[in-house]
Parts: C-alpha cells; sequence; structure tokens
C-alpha cells in the first residue's frame, strides 16, 4: 500500500496538521538533496580538483546546519502542539532522527571538502590509487545515500533495506582502501601527507555510509513500526 | 491538495447504520489495512488474570443493534479504556458491565458477561449488589442533594455496610480519603455536596462508589465537563485507584486513554476492532482504523 510519504501526512481531520507534517516532509527532502549535492561535489573536489565544488561545499554548510536547526523546531513545535500518534509520531520520530543523521552527513561532506581545497591549494600530488578509491567509494556513498532519502520520502521499505545491505560494500571497500593505503605509506613513504589525508576522505564516505543506513532503517520503523535500529542490514527480512 | 485515493480510505463515511454484511475473512493482514470492520477483533482479547469475561455481547436498542459480538476480558486491577469515534458502541457497552441497560426498556443484551466467573445477566442475579460491586460514575458530577458526608453514608447504609455510627464515619473518611478529597472537605462535611467545585463532586461521586467496596468502576467520560486541573487530579486518582480497583473509562480524549490506562479498546460502528496494551495501540496500532482514529483522520 506505501508508496509516498504523503500518506502519513494527508488525511487528518484538522488540516493544518496535514500542512505541517507537509512543510517538515519538504524540509527533510530538501535537506536531504542538499546534502546529496554536498557530497557529491565534496567527492568531485577531491578527485577533479574543482576548487569552485570544494569552495561551494565549505560554504553551504552553513545551510545544511540551518535545515537541521529549522527542522528540530518545526518538530518541537508539531510535539507540543498536535500530540501525534500512531504512524504520525513514528514519522516524527523517525524525522528528527534522519535530520541528525543528514546534518552529520553534511559535516563529513564538509571535511572532505576541505581536504581537496587543501590540496589543490597547497598543489599535491595526484596518486592514481588513492583517485581510484575515492571515486568508486563516493559513487557508493551518494547512491546509497540517495536511495535511503528516496525510500523515506517515498515510504518504501523494500528499497530502504537495499540501501541499508548496500553499507556492507562501502564498508568492504572501506577496509580494502585502508590496507592499500597502508601499503603505499610503507612502499612510498613521500606519498605518506596525501595517504593520511585520504584515509580521513574514505573514512568519512564510510561514515557517510551508516548515516544513509540509520536512515534507511527509520523507514522500516515507520512503515513496518519495528525499530530495526540495531539489527544487521542482512537479517532484516524484506517482508517481515 | 491533489485528489488522493488514500484520502477516500482515510476518511470514510461514518453512517449510523452498522455495514452490510462481510465477506468471507481475507488474509489477515490486508484485513488489518482495509477500513472495514474486520470479523474478528484485532490483538489479544484475553487477560490472564480478568475479573470480566465478556463473549459473545450484543446490544439492541429495539430493532437497532448498537454492539456487534463484542469478545473481551477485563483485567483485574487494571485501567482499561474504551475509545472510538461517537455511536461506536463504547458507552453502550460500558453499561452493559452493570446492566445500566437495563434501565433502558428497550434495550436487550446477548451474550454473557461474567464478573469472577458468574453471569450477571442471570436472571436471579440482584442489579442492587451488583452495581454496588460495578459502580459507575458519569459524566456530570450528580451529587445528591445532601450533605458530603450523607452523599457518601447513602450506599453502605441502604446496603448496611455499617453497623454503627464509628464504622460509618469511618467508610466516610477512608472513601474521601482513596477519593483525594479528605483533606479539602473534612471540615465541612454537613455542608451540601452540590457545594463544591466541579472537579470536587466529581471525586466526592468516586467517594460515593468507593464506598461500597466495589471490585469495579465504570467511568464514562469522568472528566469531560472539568478543567484541566480538576482532570490531572482526576487521572491522577485512577492511577491510584487501581491498585484496589479495576477501573473501565470511556473517554473521548485519546491523550487521556492514552495517560491512564494499560489497555486500550477501540470501538467502530459498534465493533470492538481492536484491542490491545496501551502503548502498542498509541504507537503502533495493527488495524486502519485504529490508526486513523488516534491520528485524528476522522471522529
Amino acid at each position: 500500500m506505501s508508496d509516498h510519504m504523503t500518506q502519513y501526512t494527508e488525511g487528518h481531520t484538522v488540516r493544518a496538521f496535514d500542512a505541517e507534517l507537509e512543510q517538515l516532509r519538504t524540509l527533510v527532502l530538501q535537506m536531504g538533496g542538499l546534502v546529496i549535492d554536498q557530497l557529491q561535489r565534496a567527492v568531485n573536489a577531491i578527485r577533479k580538483r574543482d576548487i569552485g565544488s570544494a569552495k561551494l561545499v565549505v560554504e553551504r554548510e552553513a545551510t545544511v546546519n540551518q535545515y537541521d536547526i529549522d527542522g528540530e523546531e518545526l518538530i518541537f513545535n508539531l510535539l507540543a502542539k498536535r500530540q501525534p500518534m500512531g504512524a504520525d509520531l513514528r514519522m516524527i520520530i523517525s524525522y528528527i532522527r534522519a535530520i541528525t543523521d543528514l546534518e552529520r552527513c553534511g559535516d563529513e561532506a564538509k571535511k572532505i571538502a576541505k581536504i581537496a581545497r587543501r590540496h589543490i591549494e597547497d598543489g599535491a600530488e595526484i596518486d592514481a590509487d588513492f583517485d581510484e578509491s575515492t571515486e568508486s567509494m563516493g559513487e557508493l556513498a551518494v547512491e546509497i545515500l540517495r536511495t535511503a532519502v528516496e525510500a523515506l520520502d517515498n515510504a518504501d521499505a523494500e528499497n530502504a533495506i537495499q540501501a541499508a545491505k548496500e553499507d556492507a560494500r562501502l564498508d568492504a571497500e572501506y577496509k580494502r582502501s585502508v590496507r592499500s593505503i597502508h601499503d603505499a605509506m610503507i612502499s612510498q613513504p613521500a606519498l605518506v601527507d596525501v595517504a593520511a589525508d585520504h584515509v580521513v576522505v574514505i573514512k568519512a564516505l564510510e561514515r557517510i555510509g551508516d548515516h544513509a543506513k540509520n536512515i534507511a532503517k527509520y523507514v522500516v520503523f515507520i512503515v513496518q513500526g519495528k525499530d530495526v535500529r540495531h539489527v544487521k542490514a542482512k537479517a532484516l527480512d524484506r517482508d517481515a | 491538495m491533489e485528489a488522493n485515493p488514500m484520502t477516500q480510505d482515510i476518511r470514510p463515511e461514518i453512517t449510523p447504520e452498522p455495514p452490510a454484511p462481510r465477506e468471507a475473512a481475507s488474509a489477515a493482514m490486508s484485513e488489518a489495512r482495509s477500513a472495514e470492520v474486520p470479523d474478528t477483533t484485532f490483538g489479544v482479547i484475553e487477560h490472564p488474570d480478568p475479573i470480566i469475561n465478556c463473549r459473545d455481547v450484543n446490544v439492541f436498542y429495539g430493532d437497532k443493534q448498537a454492539v456487534f459480538d463484542v469478545n473481551l476480558d477485563i483485567g483485574r486491577h487494571q485501567v482499561i479504556s474504551m475509545i472510538g469515534p461517537s455511536g461506536c458502541g463504547k458507552s453502550t457497552f460500558l453499561r452493559c458491565l452493570n446492566r445500566m441497560n437495563d434501565t433502558i426498556d428497550i434495550a436487550r443484551v446477548t451474550g454473557t458477561i461474567e464478573l469472577d466467573g458468574q453471569n450477571i445477566y442471570d436472571p436471579k442475579i440482584d442489579v442492587v449488589p451488583l452495581r454496588a460491586r460495578v459502580g459507575m460514575v458519569f459524566q456530570k458530577p450528580n451529587p445528591f442533594p445532601k450533605s458530603i458526608y450523607d452523599n457518601v453514608a447513602y450506599g453502605p447504609r441502604i446496603h448496611g455496610l455499617a453497623k454503627d455510627k464509628v464504622e460509618l464515619d469511618e467508610i466516610v473518611r477512608t472513601s474521601l480519603e482513596r477519593a483525594g478529597l479528605l483533606g479539602e472537605v473534612k471540615d465541612r462535611l454537613d455542608q451540601p455536596g452540590t457545594g463544591l467545585s466541579g472537579g470536587q463532586q466529581q471525586r466526592l461521586c468516586i467517594a460515593r462508589a468507593i464506598a461500597v467496596s466495589p471490585d469495579v468502576i465504570l467511568m464514562d467520560e469522568p472528566c469531560s465537563a472539568l478543567d484541566p486541573i480538576a482532570t490531572a487530579k482526576i487521572e491522577d486518582l485512577i492511577d491510584e485507584l487501581r491498585e484496589n480497583y479495576t477501573i473501565c473509562i470511556v473517554t473521548h480524549s485519546m491523550q487521556q486513554a492514552a495517560r491512564v490506562s494499560q489497555r486500550t479498546a477501540y470501538f467502530h460502528l459498534g465493533y470492538l476492532v481492536e484491542v490491545g496494551e496501551t502503548d502498542k495501540i498509541f504507537t503502533n496500532p495493527t488495524h486502519k482504523l485504529t490508526e486513523d482514529y488516534i491520528t485524528g483522520r476522522f471522529g
């Protein structure tokens, strides 16, 4: 039956409540869109030596934070005024958590962008291997985050579970990359500075995957009423 | 807002007529997601320590059926709340529990309601002692036009519960104390009960119900005529009373049901749609009708 989050926001006898929930849904969707773009641009800034993207990401961090503040205020007022219950309550509690996870994703993207900016300004050397792992992990992180945010807006538990499961791939790639960076540090001591930065970058991408997985799990909570935050992704049953 | 088929599902027309006979039961989950009243109640109707067992309870007013096949256990020393839109049968069902429907000529009740194993609709049952065991508090406080003392002493006197004045004084004092009213009225027990504030009058009515040592207290919208402070006092009192009594409360305030009860029963068009732990009903109900009601989508 579930095909969109609007089914959770519509149909209240008090139409002002519909409007407020819709405002919250829109805010989270916009925030999600911005954070996905922040992530994409941060990865590009590293890979393509794109100073414009790096600066934009750092600049727009304030906007991400503002969404965090506005979203929390909206939710405070909703809780105080409407005493939500049932699916409304699950939606609102999940959204406040999703906002926190998105805000953290924004922080990680900024971290990547700042490293990119410094590399570009310092004229640091590009290492092809590092670049490749950033690219593949970056693409995967963007994909997982986008799937999670879309699943949230579509109230789509099935795709949410897929996103949560994908995070395992990101984790595996992170571990593999850390090992190869470690080896590179030993064989090419000149690369140590860049390599250390690169560990920070891929760690940030790995963390973004975790936050996206959290968001995906909130979707399961909204739709199915089950708290799966501490259930391993591979144990999430598609139709349970 | 664009037309959305969900909107129509979410806001069914509420008609006073019961729905047409339903098709054979479909799969439980799809039934739970439909806006039709289910064939059987969702949730667990049984209770491990029931004081009242209701089975196949139907209530008719003349030709019109108001309550359909209700099966429900009421747990001892628990507060159970009955919620649902106006006309859903929750008050009618509540009034079955001490045969208050007997006072309505055209009302007819079928099925069995057992209080500690005894069918209260057995023709041999005398309703006067029954109503002492299953007391009632109404929407509007209705003290007798007598003194505060005599309001509380009335029941013990007619049921012969006190052998002398000393014992009667003690019953009155204890009952007022348990109803959380003693401190406010102890110096004016001879004053008329009708002179108290609304909230105090309601607590006087609760003291009057308690005075005959009931097992169960039925409350039909006990706070709807009270201000928020008086309401809070009654709610606090309900929580305290469940140590000694079983309480069934009908309320239009979902927040009140959520605050005071351990179990909640949701009625719709005369059917008991769902019953469960209050925490579950208000955070993750199973049936769509329950969900729609508690999230304020009709009613």
